[in-house]
């Protein structure tokens, strides 16, 4: 029978002043942590995280929601008119958009990003609701196995795509796996990795995880880019706001095609565990240059390039929080954050989440169809104060953070053990970082390493420790033959690393 | 495999980074596996047990290290240490540090302004302005308290 879900009572749940309310706050964090470069929807939901233990369900995924729409939209516009993305998914419109300011035409590049953003967010928001309900009718038969080759799927991606050198990549995985491993072991009353410190025989927290390498490495980071970012404030544009209205103009040579194809493209990149916003941009950005008609425009501003790379990584955001829904997998960064919310508020990821608390899903999901309107209100009224931004003393800005994540880790925890714990992971993930291991698959695997291990034991212990398990039930062998194509195609075929 | 100069404010090291971290990496995971040597075995035989996660990781990560330590080899790569910046980068880590010790001590408001503060002119050094770090790290301080204490209801620390 064809479900069709209640969209409408979603919207209006959204639409609630004291629910819409937070969909406004989290899209202006968005808003200020897109598109100020050196701060990103990652670090603005990392530190949501603490904050919202204080918050019901609803309110805190929602302010997440606005948060990752609005981070993942206005990374870009910073890449547009400085040639700094705010983050690494708006780099490949951005570098086309930045060609247009070469031009004299930054205006254009921002209004071609705006509106491949919404049409992108539209439809893949739109899309998501719909589908939401087969796809977790399908993930009824995922057992151990099929989660398993799914994690393997996961893994393969995001220790593949942050960085050229993948040795550096699967290292970053394997050591945020390993972190994880510290504590009580999952199935044996025994404690792993400890070093004798009673304090880590719970093992070490996600949100300790998620403000270390997220939060208090991005300090130190940007501690060392000081100078850089002295620079940026420098560059400053002055812009109006009659400039930001879209005019037909800027739409001619964009397929109609495009329109439909690049938020699918983007909205099933970001299914795929892992993946993320700049997968997806580089992925529509490629197939928009393969079909185009005019292909030699590409790299010197192409508008075609823009919008369907826009489209494509706003699509993204809907698409990624699937995996995270219904099988406890994060899509990319923010959603790993987003699963830390979930957990926090006793929510645990699956197809019966969505059947038993549609109410918190469902709304969350309609988030996503209504932030693209935020997007061309905010950017109408509010685009020239957005290109101020760029001026804030970043001093001030990191002076808030580092007092929102310390006393954030001591609210949750109430413990100076985990406030140093943080500290420690942080300049650990900075060390890393530094030396070019990169850091969101440290914690993806951080996160993605306990569901490692629980669904290889349980599929072990299901066999009898026959690893044939894995290559006789048909969607885990589908997923492990998807997994040796991605190793094919980044390794052998091209370079699809972010470098 | 590295060589030191010193210079006014600057520390250059001619070193192959790869090779040192990576030998690093290597080391850590050793330790690792000294760790995990100690650990039961299954309960049963029907069970993979505590260590064969551990082992799997180990073994990733041991060979992905000898991988980069092997393509190392004789690259040698100049590295500037500026004193102030590595002052300043331990600075920030050791003042966090503190704050979370001097918060039960003289109270959420007046540790969280002097860490605010601290922080401030450490992301503008070498320029110190008071006349707006000041007032800006009370504002970020009411406002964290606003956040949470008002808003979320959770107990700062206040005065011994």
């Amino acid at each position: 029978m064809l479900f069709i879900p209640p969209v409408h009572e979603w919207i209006f749940v959204v639409l609630q002043p004291e629910i819409f309310m937070f969909l406004l706050l989290g899209f202006f964090i968005g808003i200020l942590f897109g598109t100020i470069p050196g701060l990103t929807s990652t670090l603005a939901v990392a530190l949501l995280l603490p904050i919202t233990f204080g918050m019901d369900p609803l309110p805190a995924l929602v302010t997440a929601t606005g948060i990752y729409s609005a981070g993942i939209w206005s990374s870009s516009i910073t890449a547009h008119v400085i040639n700094i993305p705010g983050a690494p998914g708006g780099a490949i419109s951005g570098y086309e958009g930045y060609q247009l300011t070469l031009k004299g035409q930054v205006m254009k590049a921002l209004r071609i990003d705006m509106v491949g953003s919404v049409i992108g967010g539209l439809i893949g928001g739109l899309l998501i609701v719909m589908m939401i309900e087969p796809i977790a009718e399908v993930a009824v038969y995922f057992r151990s196995p099929e989660k398993f080759s799914l994690i393997i799927l996961s893994l393969i991606i995001v220790s593949l795509l942050y960085t050229s050198n993948y040795a550096k990549g699967i290292i970053a995985t394997t050591l945020g796996a390993l972190i994880a491993t510290i504590g009580f072991d999952i199935q044996e009353p025994t404690t792993r990795g400890t070093l004798g410190i009673p304090q880590l025989i719970e093992g070490i927290d996600l949100l300790v995880a998620v403000v270390g390498v997220f939060v208090i490495a991005e300090i130190l980071l940007q501690i060392e880019k000081g100078g850089e970012l002295k620079d940026v404030r420098d560059t400053f544009l002055d812009i109006n706001m009659g400039g930001f209205v879209p005019r037909w103009s800027d739409f001619e040579g964009i397929r109609l095609r495009g329109f439909i194809e690049s938020p699918i493209i983007g909205m099933i990149t970001g299914i795929l565990p892992g993946a993320g916003a700049t997968m997806a941009s580089i992925i529509t950005y490629g197939e928009s240059r393969r079909v185009s008609k005019e292909p030699e425009k590409y790299g010197k501003g192409s508008t075609e390039g823009i919008f369907n790379a826009e489209a494509g990584n706003n699509a993204m955001c809907p698409g990624a929080v699937v995996p995270l829904i219904i099988f406890g997998i994060p899509g990319d960064a923010v959603t790993a954050v987003m699963l830390g919310i979930l957990l926090i508020h006793g929510l645990v990821p699956g197809p019966s989440l969505l059947a038993n608390q549609s109410e918190l899903v469902g709304p969350m999901l309609a988030s996503f169809i209504i932030t693209p309107f935020l997007m061309i209100i905010a950017l109408i009224i509010v685009g020239p104060a957005l290109m101020r931004l760029l001026r804030l003393n970043m001093g001030w800005i990191y002076g808030f953070i580092s007092v929102v994540s310390i006393i954030g880790i001591y609210a949750v925890t109430f413990s100076t053990f985990q406030v140093f714990l943080t500290i420690i992971i942080g300049l650990m993930a900075w060390l890393l970082s530094r030396e070019g291991y990169p850091r969101i698959p440290l914690i993806m695997g951080f996160i993605l390493g306990p569901l490692f291990e629980t669904f290889l034991r349980a599929s072990l212990q299901l066999s009898g420790n026959n690893p044939m398990i894995f290559l006789t039930r048909p969607i885990s062998v589908g997923l492990l033959i998807l997994s040796v194509v991605f190793i094919y195609a980044f390794v052998f075929k091209a370079d699809m690393s972010m470098e | 495999m590295v060589s030191l100069a010193r210079e006014a404010d600057r520390l250059v090291i001619v070193a192959n980074r790869e090779r040192i971290f990576a030998l690093l990496i290597l080391v850590a995971t050793g330790l690792f596996f000294l760790d995990i040597l100690t650990l039961p075995p299954p309960f049963s035989t029907r069970n993979a047990g505590p260590a064969f996660h551990p082992y799997l990781i180990v073994i990733t990560i041991a060979s992905c290290g000898a991988w980069l330590l092997y393509h190392s080899l004789g690259h040698q790569e100049e590295m500037i240490l500026k004193y102030s910046l590595l002052v300043r980068l331990a600075a920030f880590a050791g003042l966090s540090m503190v704050y979370s010790i001097i918060i039960f001590i003289i109270g959420f408001f007046a540790s969280s302004i002097l860490y605010a503060l601290a922080v401030i002119l450490l992301f503008n050094y070498p320029t110190i302005n008071l006349k707006s770090a000041v007032p800006i790290s009370v504002v970020i301080t009411l406002l964290v308290y606003t956040l949470f204490e008002l808003v979320f209801n959770v107990r700062l620390p206040t005065v011994i």
